[in-house]
């Protein structure tokens, strides 16, 4: 995987290759600024397949540099992962906020960067794979038949969409606020009647429909900084700090007109109008601060009607590494 | 996907990790010389947000990197005097000066020497 890491202090950089190097990541150029950053883009022979970017540089700063990559169409997808001095909440929402897929915080930690990148090669090998099937005009025929198929629980990934981020980089998110005192809302929500979707739709019109959805959810709820995950079933885990039982019903309608407005049909020209139902959220208090993954448990459990009870629970971790797509094992 | 490094590796990274220690070690001597400047100045002509301007982007070049080169202390210092100036300049038209802010550049100053007379190469 060929990656670029961007830093404006020498030593970081020098410490970002090492750790890299450590995890077999060897294909690895270093730029001290942005503009080094963007003549390394320029003149590459072969693409970037990653980015690990400072957040806070001199001059353009890491959140700049990344909406500069997006600019780029070759990468729009491209995984580009946050160096963050300090897991403040603000940076870090900033760097979701252009297309950051994850983030580690500084002082770096050699073990914490291979993990991190690992599972970003892991999102451009399914993107690859995503990118090989696809026919360039659309929903074709061929597109429709070698898309890879899927099953109902995988918690296929996302990509491009910003504030859309894998399982693992919001258990991530998490277990930093946590650490910060901050204490954010985790919440499940579902798209009604996703088996019936799953099962009329190709594997490529229901993973449409998830993007769809994914997309209208991060506009929806722009404003409370929510970051989303998708996680199987047509389920989706957001964290919030702005968001509780109460508004919850405002979110609802909000998102639901928004989807009714989109024009998507089965491929029998019938129409397909996805809806979402809320659960309740999940909240750690001054008291108890549960780990992010049983947050998110409790937040796949919370469901106020126990037949339609959120289906990709027991572990969200566990749904991600025992994913059926050959190309998402971890 | 490779979750754990191997020996070969491992190796290198040590030796890599030894020779980035003593860069740094010789880095710290310019963020010495820069934070003694610095709070000469603010402590004899009294201005004080843009040099703690600067020193709190020397805290954050140190509180990056010391604690992964087994400088724990160091790394704890930094981020405690970055944090302190990100809060101070982060409230708009009331930069000031505390006793707090202070004492803790002036610890992280203290660490800075500390580490700076360590044996290394020159």
């Amino acid at each position: 995987m060929k990656i670029l890491v961007v830093d404006d202090d020498l030593t970081a950089l020098a410490l970002l290759e090492a750790a890299l190097s450590l995890y077999g990541f060897n294909n690895v150029t270093l730029a001290s600024s942005a503009k080094e950053a963007i003549y390394a883009i320029n003149s590459a022979k072969t693409p970037f397949d990653c980015f690990l970017l400072d957040y806070r540089m001199p001059e353009v700063d890491g959140v700049d540099l990344c909406a500069r990559l997006r600019a780029f169409p070759k990468y729009r997808a491209a995984p580009v992962i946050f160096v963050t001095a300090a897991a403040d909440r603000i940076s870090v929402n900033t760097a979701y906020a252009v297309g950051a897929v994850d983030y580690v915080s500084k002082p770096i930690d050699p073990q914490e960067i291979g993990v991190r990148v690992s599972i970003a090669e892991k999102l451009v090998l399914e993107e690859r794979e995503k990118q090989k099937h696809e026919a360039p005009d659309g929903f074709g025929p061929q597109r429709e038949q070698s898309f890879p198929n899927f099953t109902i629980a995988d918690p296929v990934p996302i990509f491009s969409v910003n504030r859309v981020v894998s399982i693992v980089a919001l258990e991530n998110y998490l277990e930093n606020q946590n650490g910060g005192r901050k204490h954010d809302a985790v919440f499940a929500l579902a798209i009604n009647e996703f088996d019936e979707i799953y099962e009329k739709a190709s594997p490529a019109f229901t993973y449409a429909v998830l993007r769809e959805v994914a997309k209208v959810l991060a506009s929806g709820l722009e404003r409370t900084g929510a970051l989303i995950s998708y996680n199987g079933y047509g389920e989706f885990v957001c964290a919030s700090k702005r968001m509780d039982s109460e508004s919850n019903g405002g979110h609802t309608r909000l998102i639901n007109s928004r989807l009714a407005r989109l024009d998507m049909r089965f491929e029998d020209k019938t129409p397909c109008k996805p809806t979402v139902t809320f659960g309740k959220p999940a909240k750690s208090s001054l008291w108890s601060s549960p780990p992010p993954s049983k947050l998110i448990e409790q937040a796949l459990g919370a469901s106020d009607d126990p037949e339609n009870a959120f289906r990709s629970g027991a572990s969200s971790f566990q749904n991600a590494i025992s994913c059926s797509s050959p190309v998402l094992n971890m | 996907m490779q979750t754990e490094p191997n020996t070969k590796n491992l190796v290198e990274f040590e030796a890599a990790i030894a020779k980035i220690r003593i860069s740094f070690l010789q880095t710290l001597r310019d963020h010495r010389a820069s934070l003694v400047q610095l709070l000469q100045i603010v402590l004899q002509e009294g201005s004080a947000e843009a040099e703690f301007e600067k020193i709190g982007g020397i805290a954050h070049k140190i509180a990056g990197v010391a604690g992964t080169l087994q400088l724990p202390e160091l790394g704890a210092i930094a981020i405690r005097t970055e944090r302190l100036i990100d809060s101070a300049l982060g409230e708009e038209g009331s930069f000031t000066v505390t006793t707090e802010l202070l004492e803790s550049t002036a610890t992280l100053l203290e660490h800075v020497n500390q580490a700076c007379n360590e044996d290394i190469a020159p």
